[in-house]
């Protein structure tokens, strides 16, 4: 479970190409996708989404209202990721 | 009769004199990654910048930063192909392609990413054309300057070797490099431009770096075998980077 988180983590920073961030910087509940928390956008929502999909697998459906919860946080998608491998 | 000797030989097409160069800053090798930092980028956006767009924009920025609102050209024989060729390799592995990568390689990403930069809504413009991309994207850009020369006219050229999978001759030296040049009244520096037939075979060396050397000497000329050009200065103050 905390390997997983950090794994999701250091996927955030090296798909997004964080350059000046740490996977540790990430707090496990800061919102991904608000300029109160780390203030991505929605390119990285898809870029992210695709480096989900090669690394675990995922099939995710676009037009679930859900994704935009499972993306919200890296708490979120780590339950996301258990639920789904 | 015979026509005298220099007729024959100088088939003039078109000259345009009086280009004002009032600023110019070159970015390649050492220098390029010496001005990588681009303060003046957003660190959400600056992530995204290619190597190519870095320094594209830290010209554009050396030459521009106190002139808002300057219209652009610019001009690149290959643009972000160097993108695309990755977005292509990823198609034949039947991968998904990258989004970043997607939306930033048209061969304007770089001038849509100066007008969202500085928050610049005045016109730019594109320009490729193969081994001449840089005397015509600066042929277009005097144009644009002549339509209304009380506006300056931003022109940055920039350009990265091909991937070796296109396996072209070699590497060519500073291949990879930026020119910034700003058109504006007074310029330090007015070049005449003038194209004819070439009586001379394609030289090796890439055009932009040709021109550059007229501004450091005065005068510098370059062929691809088919057109000459040949640029020279037609004012005689001194230029300096």
């Amino acid at each position: 479970m905390e390997n997983l988180k950090n794994e999701i983590k250091k996927l955030i920073v090296e798909s997004l190409e964080l350059e000046e961030m740490n996977p540790d910087d990430i707090g496990d509940d800061v919102p991904l996708f608000s300029e109160d928390g780390l203030g991505l956008d929605s390119i990285d929502a898809l870029e992210l989404g695709i480096a989900l999909r090669k690394k675990y697998q995922l099939g995710l459906d676009s037009e679930d209202s859900s994704v935009r919860e499972h993306f919200s946080s890296v708490n979120n998608l780590v339950a996301f990721v258990l639920g789904r491998v | 009769m015979e026509m005298p000797q220099t007729q024959k030989a100088q088939v003039e097409y078109k000259s345009f004199i009086g280009i004002p160069v009032s600023r110019w800053v070159f970015r390649g090798g050492a220098e390029s990654r010496a001005a990588g930092s681009l303060g003046f980028v957003d660190p959400m956006l600056r992530r995204r910048l290619s190597p190519l767009a870095k320094m594209t924009l830290s010209a554009a920025y050396e030459c521009s930063k106190d002139v808002p609102g300057v219209r652009f050209v610019y001009a690149s024989r290959h643009g972000e192909l160097a993108r695309t060729t990755v977005m292509l390799e990823n198609l034949a592995e039947k991968e998904p392609l990258s989004p970043t990568s997607f939306s930033l390689s048209v061969l304007n990403a770089s001038a849509g990413l100066f007008s969202m930069i500085f928050r610049n809504t005045a016109p730019t413009t594109a320009i490729s054309a193969c081994k001449s991309s840089f005397g015509y994207g600066l042929l277009e850009a005097f144009l644009q300057f002549s339509e209304n020369p009380g506006q300056p006219v931003l022109y940055v050229f920039s350009d990265e070797p091909l991937p070796a999978i296109y396996g072209e001759e070699g590497v060519k030296e500073n291949a990879s490099h930026a020119i910034g040049l700003l058109l504006r009244d007074p310029p330090v520096a007015r070049i005449r431009c003038s194209i004819s037939r070439s009586t001379r075979a394609a030289v090796p060396e890439l055009q932009s770096l040709a021109f550059l050397k007229c501004l450091e000497r005065g005068r510098s000329d370059w062929s691809d075998g088919e057109k000459m050009w040949l640029w020279e200065r037609v004012s005689e103050t001194n230029v300096s980077a």
